[in-house]
């Protein structure tokens, strides 16, 4: 066996029988990503299942329904019995968590100028989800009375002459039709809290596209994978003395540091099928499998590794420099986008992540995966992180000498 | 004897201010056992780790098995079994073997034999399947030197080879040690133990402070060296100092051992010691005679007890 395999079959073994590595590499962000999912909505169930009870059965109760499963929010479930629905929304049966009762004469109330109603019912549980359905219930109800009434007026304005004239007084349809719609809602609150940072559109996107997630998967794995595998892959052969065994023996300088290239490359190529796996289970997302993703993910493997190893070769104490690695990969990962967008970082902050390479992976991945991006469209950040793979392999190649040296 | 099979002639080594070596100069013959018997910070490891290459000397000229370590790698001809393991400990015995086999690009059918060569002389065969991290001690620096053996080298060097080992793992060792001079090969090592350098060294240079003080074979070296017997005395704590005035006459001194006496004629002072003893009305625990050992010699040589230099 040549002096590459043997290193890079030993790295690879030791790498799987490390739990605090595997866990740190896979399990880890794993984590995260279910956890900063749930909080955002990235993927997976968000809606609330509702249990509804259509006892009009007519075309406007169908649409009432209809619109509110289509808001998101709820889930509607159809049921036809309304003690069976009821019973279910109670035992909280499925996640039901609210029942939605729409009674019969709701299309002929609405229609012949009379008040309809539905019954909305929220069971006792969980009181965010409580708090939510009753707001919900409210404001969806004024909504659509609102764009009911809407509809009726200009029903009722297309029927009325061009001008309207009373006691020398004259209106137009239009100003009609404006002064009705007015009436409604005279007055109109847009409430929103100051503490909360502005959504932009491109940052309500980020969270709708839960394909995300292979991007931020990639983008780990480059700073735990690649940046401190690749560090302790060097610091454990100082720190544990196995270094000497190796320069002690035939194989050159070289054979190692291929040898070590290998290895890291590989924990990261594993880490990544592991990871991309993963966050497309989760995110369930229908992406892009662009081929230029590959130049982009091998422009970053090199980068991160690169990164690794000259900062281990660069330390006198490898100890130190290993901590430090996993102390510099856990704030990058918190500035690169990988959870959250930048946007939503301070100021000095969210100029400085923009210049980072591993924020430009998350964006260029992103906007192949998601948007179906050109390289043309991604050149720019491709050529930061194609730099940054140049500079980082040239210094570990450069430091590799002196770093083997045991003098 | 055969001929010098490793050679050191003027080396110097300084680590900044601090002198680790400054100008060596010894010979190791074919099929011997040769000591390097010195405390910490003696030379003995940087002396060792030169001769293998790891390190390079800032003067002086070193040749091992006919190669300038300096030049050219020496690391198929040369082992070093360190003082630490230096293997994996999450990786099996036999991973750890084929890891370092793979390190002088070893094919799988040399690899297999001698493997199972080293294994059955090192009595190792059983545990092949254990994680290395697993191991005791003993068992640790027995697969450290399989591993340093896997290249059948011509000379084995080995740095404080039986350091933190029991007394019963020590003494398997030796015969692991003395079965590879048995074997024909060239051993060099480093101890700060005197009755291993005592037991196992065919010669021994006595190292202090960087410098080689003196080589010979241990015997040579305690009559040249050692000084007279002695008769040590171990009395009750308590009658230690009146011990001490009533055998002032014989120049005793207090050591850790005992009070300490040199002897022209041992034998005929034993018999004297106890009566006078007694005749002061103080028992003695045990009264020995003990023939010159390395620790005189160095001691005699250096001015400094090897113990304590140790500690």
């Amino acid at each position: 066996m040549r002096p590459e395999t043997g290193i890079l079959k030993k790295d690879v073994k030791e790498f799987l029988r490390s739990k605090s590595t595997v866990f740190w590499t896979l399990a880890f962000p794993i984590m995260m990503m279910l956890f900063f999912g749930s909080i955002f909505g990235g993927g997976g169930e968000k809606a609330i299942p509702v249990a509804v009870v259509d006892l009009d059965g007519t075309n406007l109760s169908r649409s009432y329904a209809s619109a509110m499963n289509s808001t998101g929010v709820v889930r509607l479930i159809p049921f036809s019995d309304q003690e069976e629905a009821r019973a279910a929304a109670r035992e909280g049966r499925d996640g039901i968590s609210g029942l939605l009762i729409i009674p019969a004469g709701f299309q002929a109330n609405l229609t012949s100028g009379r008040r309809a109603a539905v019954g909305f019912y929220v069971r006792e549980g969980d009181a965010t989800i409580k708090q939510m359905l009753t707001s919900f219930a409210a404001e969806f109800t004024l909504r659509f009375g609102e764009e009911f009434s809407r509809r009726a007026v200009e029903i009722a304005v297309s029927h009325m002459p061009e001008n309207l004239s009373s006691g020398g007084w004259t209106m137009s349809r239009e100003e009609a039709a404006r002064w009705l719609e007015f009436m409604m809602r005279p007055v109109e609150a847009k409430v929103a809290l100051l503490s909360k940072p502005e959504v932009t559109a491109e940052a309500e996107s980020y969270w709708e596209n839960p394909g995300h997630w292979i991007s931020a998967m990639i983008s780990y794995s480059y700073l735990f994978s690649g940046m401190v595998t690749s560090t302790a892959l060097l610091a454990g052969e100082k720190e544990g003395g196995t270094l000497k065994r190796i320069r002690l023996s035939t194989a050159s300088v070289w054979s190692v540091l291929a040898g070590k290239l290998l290895s890291a490359l590989a924990i990261l190529t594993l880490s990544q099928v592991v990871l991309v796996a993963a966050a497309a289970a989760f995110s369930g997302a229908d992406v892009n499998w662009d081929p230029l993703m590959i130049p982009m993910v091998l422009a970053g493997d090199a980068a991160s590794i690169g990164i690794g190893m000259a900062v281990a070769e660069a330390s006198s104490n490898q100890r130190a420099a290993s901590e430090a690695v996993v102390v510099v990969a856990i704030m990058l990962q918190f500035v690169s986008g990988l959870y959250f967008p930048i946007q939503f970082l301070p100021e000095p902050l969210r100029t400085a992540a923009e210049l980072l390479p591993f924020a430009k992976s998350v964006e260029i991945m992103d906007a192949i995966l998601l948007g179906g991006a050109t390289l043309a469209e991604v050149a720019p950040g491709a050529a930061l992180l194609a730099v940054t793979a140049a500079v980082s392999m040239a210094a570990a190649a450069a430091l590799f000498g002196r770093w083997a040296r045991v003098d | 004897m055969g001929s010098p099979v490793v050679e050191a002639v003027g080396v110097s080594k300084r680590y900044g201010e601090v002198i680790a070596l400054d100008g060596v100069s010894l010979e190791v013959m074919e099929g011997e056992v040769f000591g390097l018997l010195g405390p910490n910070g003696a030379g003995k490891t940087t002396l060792m780790e030169i001769l293998v290459g790891l390190r390079r000397p800032d003067s002086g000229k070193v040749r091992v098995a006919g190669r300038d370590p300096t030049r050219e790698p020496v690391g198929d001809v040369v082992a070093f079994v360190p003082q630490e393991t230096m293997l994996y400990g999450d990786l099996t015995v036999e991973e750890n073997l084929e890891f370092i086999a793979s390190l002088y690009s070893m094919d799988e059918e040399r690899f297999e034999v001698a493997v199972r060569e080293i294994a059955e002389a090192l009595s190792i065969s059983d545990i092949m399947g254990r994680r290395f991290g697993k191991l005791s001690g003993g068992l640790k620096r027995r697969v450290s030197l399989a591993a340093s053996l896997l290249t059948d080298p011509i000379v084995v060097i080995m740095d404080e080879p039986t350091v933190g080992l029991d007394p019963d793992a020590r003494r398997d060792f030796w015969e692991v040690i003395l079965d590879m001079k048995g074997r024909g090969r060239t051993v060099i090592l480093s101890t700060h133990y005197m009755e291993e350098a005592d037991e196992l060294c065919d010669r021994v240079a006595v190292m202090d402070a960087g410098r080689v003080v003196e080589v010979g074979d241990p015997d040579d070296l305690k009559r040249r060296f050692g000084g007279r017997s002695k008769v040590v005395v171990r009395v009750r704590m308590r009658d230690e100092a009146r011990a001490l005035e009533v055998l002032s006459g014989w120049g005793g001194r207090l050591t850790p051992d005992g009070i300490v006496m040199e002897a022209e004629d041992p034998e005929r002072m034993v018999p004297e010691v106890i009566s006078t003893l007694n005749s002061a009305g103080i028992g003695s625990e045990a009264v020995q005679i003990r023939s010159p050992t390395l620790e005189d010699v160095f001691m005699n040589l250096t001015g400094k007890s090897l113990r304590e230099a140790v500690a």
